[in-house]
């Protein structure tokens, strides 16, 4: 599996992609292989090990929308 | 460029844009007694970037006490979603089979539980207050009330911070 845009590449929506970010892009990526579908934030949380604050400071506003964008993933689906 | 992969691809209906002028509140309140609509509301208003304060009056105190809000009940009193007859539901015993029959469904679709979900959303820029009011009568300060909740306000304080913005009864 590729990695999608390269270290350092701009996805266009104002975010700067750390190693931080794609600690998370990369979990998203991996859980969407094994699941099928894309992890929702609280799954982001549980099962990745990434702190909800982080990830709205990462991803601000709407995280779970804009990590699935970057990855490349369709948006999650669920509720929570 | 030629060295990038192919740009992910946006499902037509995702909107990155989370500007929005208005700040959606959700008042918290009275026959939710186990808190889950609301927390479910503002939990799915934080991600999409939107305010989201929560203000809970008399019988939401349940759910920011610290001393009830571990083992709160699901009411099946005159609740339509139960499917059953009233009058069976206010038997002894049917509130707890009731809630068990909740928490159930609740853990099988991976739903926090309230304590979980009430720190989910402050993790997530969510605010909760407590109603002034319903402090006083039910004797409680802000030491006997969760630690997220932000205050104990009066309802007019409650009513300068939403103004504008959609508020929710619950």
């Amino acid at each position: 599996v590729g990695r999608g845009p390269r270290e350092g590449a701009r996805p266009n929506i104002g975010i700067d992609l750390t190693d931080e970010h794609w600690k998370v892009l990369r979990f998203l990526r991996e859980d969407y292989q094994e699941q099928g579908e894309t992890a929702t934030l609280r799954r982001v949380t549980a099962v990745g090990g990434f702190p909800t604050k982080e990830l709205f400071q990462l991803f601000p506003k709407k995280p779970a929308k804009k990590m699935s964008y970057i990855a490349g993933l369709p948006k999650p689906v669920g509720c929570v | 460029m030629t060295d990038t992969m192919t740009a992910p691809v946006p499902s037509s209906t995702t909107r990155l844009e989370a500007e929005r002028p208005q700040a959606g509140h959700h008042l918290l309140q009275g026959l939710a007694r186990h808190g889950l609509p609301g927390a479910v509301l503002a939990n799915a208003a934080l991600a999409e970037g939107i305010e989201a304060h929560l203000f809970f009056t008399f019988w939401g105190f349940d759910i920011i006490n610290k001393k009830t809000m571990g083992h709160l009940k699901f009411s099946p009193v005159g609740n339509p979603a139960t499917h059953m007859p009233t009058a069976l539901m206010g038997l002894p015993g049917m509130q707890a089979f009731a809630t068990h029959m909740m928490k159930k469904q609740i853990e099988g679709l991976d739903i926090p539980e309230v304590p979980e979900f009430l720190e989910l959303i402050t993790d997530a820029g969510g605010h909760l207050w407590a109603c002034k009011m319903s402090a006083d009568m039910m004797h409680l300060t802000e030491d006997d009330l969760y630690d997220g909740v932000e205050g104990i306000i009066s309802a007019a304080d409650f009513i300068e911070l939403s103004e504008g913005a959609q508020t929710l009864f619950i």
